[in-house]
């Protein structure tokens, strides 16, 4: 043979090889694995080896605890917040080493869209602890056509922080109220409100309030986008006018979370929060110069003092305010777990009223479960049980789209609308529903 | 005569003072970064800002060097940049001699091809590798990684070996070959020793590369103990709070075995980026 | 007498075959790690992948591709990077390596610091700059304030493509500054002694002389810019994440989001595709230059 051949021949013998091995393994179902020794395989974005808050905290004590009392070694994987869904999901498509089970963000029908995670319906519905699981809590994870994919743990609520002191006569109610107030504290030099409206969250907390307020919705029952209306025109328009006059500060559209600053050093007079912001808003200080400096409790000391206080978020005028309540924070089973009976195991141990409630206190959530919102912290705290009067006046829980990139792509058209004032609100809404509604 | 020596020493003078102040500027991220590692939680966040730490500390370095970057990132990071610069070495010599030393058909054709792999953009590769490292059971190993940057290293590492060994006169070696040694034994014993600076500059830009790589570590490995230190700057910034004193010593700690091998291996790098470029 | 024929025709069987037997480590694990795979990303290019299965369905992610409208953007924003970058290179890169053809006695140490920003990683060097630009405490913000009206620069769309671009220079600036430098430096000294005599000015020098002379390496340094400026990811992501909205996201960054945070990877790797035949075509022409050069 020549050496041309040669050359071929051996290219040609290695490339089958590889691509036998590959095709063999992949691109099939991934065939269950037989029972799994070993610890359980968790991924999380909690860092039980090197706690830096309550959460990585509450973690390592109940992988130490869960070993004592039901027997179950579990093995924690910290996986960074903003990588672990990604992560999951590239594990499952690639055929990978899949986590026995995981964390999940609220980003729900993302995994379910991807066909991540496993059909968990007949396991929720036949647990023990079915019957005490918020009815709301359960829509969270609950495909459009109504099977389960995950199991919620925690119920945040959405609310506004504000200094007493930049707003003497109360919290700003509505659209107007927060102009108005923004016309005022901008002679100070200070702005009205902070928010985060960047990176898809933005589109999930504040945005879907004004939007759902004025009477627009962000997906039909069927999954599809159906935001470009003229409500959501109204919305927008609000959120042109409150940026373009500088009530709210720039930051709030770029990426990651310095938008916490000015509320932080008492330049903003009010930030849109979640219920768990609390952990993370530390130091604090006031429009008037007093300083709250208590880690995670800095919070709770400066609304004791009276320096702050927690309102409703803001709603169109003269309509109620909306809440978003389909983001949850939860366990999962993705494709291809080796241990789903641990797994389960796992679940069923975190689902009892004392652990569900001590994983929702450590996150800065609300538990899940009836019985755990009976437990103490929670019921002779006027935090929880005013988030929980919220949740239950303003909370709505969204259909899942069909296209997991909605709430990003929306957020991007808003972020060009503010920061491209000629063009037109409709047609770009409209162009945007139309090119998520055909994808994937 | 004296008018044109002043005007060579203004114009010398105008020239060093553009030179300085390019320098300065182009220094001046990682000079600010420095100064904001040595200053205390407290002082990071002052308005106005300040260049120079008020209080110098070492806050930020204890901190860094308590956490996992220090003990677990950073000799994942030399292990894997060392490992695969050196496993590159033999695989791109053997290859630039053949390519610098013996005319065959599909010579021109396969140098093209390989200096063509270069252009491709790595990231989309990653979900085939992923998918292959799973199936051979290597992920969370720094055998994949290590797979991984040979490959991206051999293609620039072996142009630029070929560079060298081009300049390298073949009289040498015919004179070796008649001696009765074998093309292997006269590549060991003479053309390496002479184009030994070469093979030093293709260790140490491999050795960069791979030491700050960050796309195929952060997508490829999960597992904690398998993290590069790229990757485990993340770490330091939590979902809500960035402490700069101490994300900055991370930075400053990563950088410095590299900017300290490039400024004592400095003439080795000139070297093979010169002639690598500019050569075909 | 067949035998020694027989062995002297293996013997030179052998050595023919010598030079490809050297290559065999190299193609081997070229072949693995990035023929292989991109052979596998084209593949993908034509699946949708869900649920770790991959199903036929043609070109339908390309479709899809080119109707979207963060596609078209993403195009329009790695023109605008990709350009201003290479502009911004050239000439900067040209000033210094003229500086720097002057031999100053400081050369050595100017080329020494100069270089630090080339050796570290892209995700360091973002996390700099985000930190210069921090809001409210960035040092290079704050310097800036009294010009942009107190305006954040990585708050706004077009502010962030100008870091994003005065960053990347940064970056790469010392090669390039290095290869022009090289090139200067063949440029025959008799043609300086004549053109000094003369009293040609350093201008008209520059541009009757010095600029025809080192047009390949110009060339090859632009498609090498262009290139790096294309397929520039870990900078971009470090600093602004692709944002305000999509203000920076180029097509590496919105291959990246696909892949990552969509978990389309039908879609990212028809994208993949993309991209890789128009760095194909830049690197067919890059050879071509170097070809003529020769």
């Amino acid at each position: 043979m020549n050496k041309a051949k040669k050359l071929c021949l051996m290219a040609a013998l290695i490339l089958t090889v590889i691509t036998s091995i590959t095709w063999a393994a992949g691109g099939k179902e991934v065939a269950p694995a037989a029972k799994a020794t070993g610890p359980l395989n968790l991924w999380t974005k909690f860092n039980d080896q090197n706690p830096q808050n309550t959460q990585d905290k509450w973690l390592a004590a109940t992988i130490a605890n869960i070993k004592t009392e039901a027997n179950l070694e579990v093995k924690n994987t910290f996986v960074p917040y903003d990588q672990i869904v990604s992560k999951v999901n590239l594990a499952v498509q690639a055929g990978g080493d899949v986590p026995d089970v995981s964390y999940v963000d609220g980003d729900i029908d993302f995994f379910v869209n991807n066909d991540t995670l496993i059909d968990l319906t007949d396991f929720v519905k036949g647990a023990p602890w079915f019957k005490d699981l918020s009815p709301a809590a359960l829509k969270g994870v609950t495909s459009n056509d109504g099977k389960i994919y995950a199991v919620p743990f925690l119920l945040g609520g959405h609310m506004i922080y504000y200094w007493t002191a930049a707003y003497p006569d109360g919290p700003p109610k509505t659209t107007d109220d927060l102009l108005k107030a923004g016309a005022r504290l901008a002679k100070d030099g200070k702005f009205a409100i902070t928010f985060k409206g960047s990176e898809g969250t933005g589109a999930q907390m504040f945005y879907f309030s004004l939007v759902e307020s004025f009477g627009g919705t962000y997906t039909n029952a069927k999954g599809e986008s159906v935001f470009a209306t003229p409500e959501t025109v109204k919305a927008i328009q609000f959120v042109r006018e409150l940026m373009a006059k500088k009530y709210a500060p720039e930051v709030a559209l770029a990426a990651g979370f310095d938008f916490e600053t000015p509320f932080k050093d008492g330049n903003s007079g009010a930030f849109f929060a979640g219920s768990w912001s609390y952990v993370y808003l530390n130091p604090l200080k006031s429009p008037d110069g007093k300083v709250f400096d208590n880690g995670a409790a800095s919070v709770d000391d400066a609304l004791k003092a009276g320096a702050m206080a927690i309102a409703d978020p803001i709603s169109a005028p003269g309509k109620k305010a909306v809440t978003n309540v389909s983001g949850f924070g939860g366990f999962g089973i993705p494709v291809g777990s080796k241990n789903v009976e641990g797994a389960k195991a796992f679940i069923n141990y975190l689902m009892q009223t004392k652990n569900a409630a001590d994983f929702a206190i450590a996150y800065g959530c609300l538990p899940t479960l009836t019985s755990s919102m009976k437990d103490s912290r929670f019921v002779d705290s006027t935090y929880w049980q005013n988030v929980n009067a919220s949740i239950n006046k303003t909370g709505k829980a969204i259909p899942m789209n069909k296209n997991p990139k909605m709430a990003q792509k929306l957020n991007d058209v808003i972020i060009t609308l503010i920061q491209k004032p000629n063009l037109d609100i409709m047609t770009e809404l409209k162009k945007a529903q139309d090119e998520l509604n055909s994808g994937m | 005569m004296i008018q044109t020596k002043n005007r060579r020493w203004i114009g010398s003078a105008l020239t060093n003072l553009a030179l300085i102040a390019i320098c300065y500027l182009m220094i001046y991220p990682v000079l600010y970064g420095l100064m904001t590692s040595f200053k205390t939680q407290g002082t990071v966040l002052t308005m106005p800002p300040s260049f120079l730490p008020p209080k110098w500390s070492l806050d930020g370095y204890r901190a860094v060097m308590n956490s996992d970057m220090f003990r677990v990132y950073l000799p994942n990071t030399a292990i894997n940049a060392i490992i695969s610069s050196l496993v590159t070495m033999p695989i791109a010599a053997l290859a630039a001699y053949s390519f610098s030393r013996y005319k065959f058909r599909w010579s021109k054709a396969l140098q093209l091809a390989i200096l063509g792999l270069m252009m491709i953009p790595g990231l989309t590769n990653l979900v085939a590798i992923y998918r292959i490292g799973s199936v051979l059971k290597l992920m969370n190993t720094h055998f994949i990684l290590i797979i991984i940057y040979t490959a991206g290293g051999v293609p620039f590492t072996l142009w630029i070996i070929k560079a060298f060994f081009d300049a390298i006169p073949r009289e040498m070696e015919e004179a070796a070959l008649i001696d009765g040694c074998s093309p292997l034994m006269s590549l060991r014993y003479v053309v390496i020793p002479l184009s030994m600076p070469g093979l030093v500059s293709g260790f140490l830009m491999n050795f960069v590369y791979t030491w700050n790589e960050f796309l195929a570590a952060v997508v490829l490995l999960t597992a904690n103990s398998a993290r590069t230190a790229t990757v485990g700057l993340y770490d330091f910034q939590s979902a809500y709070e960035i402490a700069y004193h101490v994300l900055t010593a991370a930075c400053i700690v990563i950088m410095l075995p590299v900017v300290v091998t490039f400024v004592v291996a400095r003439k080795s790098f000139f070297r093979a980026m010169m002639d690598g470029a500019l050569k075909g | 007498m067949v035998s020694m024929q027989r062995r002297k025709s293996l013997k030179v069987r052998w050595e023919k075959a010598f030079p490809y037997w050297l290559l065999v480590p190299a193609m081997a694990v070229l072949v693995l790690a990035q023929v292989y795979p991109t052979l596998y990303s084209i593949y993908m290019s034509f699946n949708k992948l869900k649920g770790g299965k991959l199903t036929w369905i043609g070109v339908d992610n390309f479709l899809r591709l080119l109707r979207s409208a963060d596609f078209l953007n993403s195009l329009e924003k790695t023109a605008v990077f990709a350009g201003g970058y290479l502009v911004l290179t050239l000439a900067l890169a040209m000033c210094v390596a003229l500086l720097l053809n002057r031999r100053e006695f400081l050369t050595p140490v100017y080329m020494t610091i100069l270089f630090i920003p080339w050796v570290l990683s892209d995700v360091v060097s973002g996390t700099m700059w985000r930190w210069m630009f921090q809001q409210d405490y960035g040092i290079v913000q704050v310097a800036l304030n009294p010009f942009v009206g107190n305006r954040s620069l990585l708050s706004n769309d077009v502010g962030a493509m100008l870091v994003m671009i005065v960053s990347s220079t940064w970056r790469s600036l010392a090669f390039t500054s290095l290869v022009l430098l090289g090139a200067l430096q063949t440029i025959p000294k008799e043609i300086k002694e004549a053109a000094a005599l003369e009293g040609t000015s350093d201008l008209r020098f520059f541009w009757d002389f010095t600029l025809p002379i080192i047009k390949p390496t110009l060339l090859v340094i632009t498609l090498l810019t262009s290139i790096g400026g294309i397929n520039s990811l870990g900078l971009i992501l470090a600093t602004t994440n692709g944002g305000p909205g999509n203000a920076t996201t180029t097509a590496s960054v919105l291959l990246f989001r696909e892949a990552w945070k969509y978990g389309d990877f039908g879609m990212a790797s028809a994208l993949a595709v993309f991209m890789f035949v128009i760095n194909m075509a830049l690197t067919f022409v890059y050879f071509r230059v170097l070809k003529e050069r020769d």
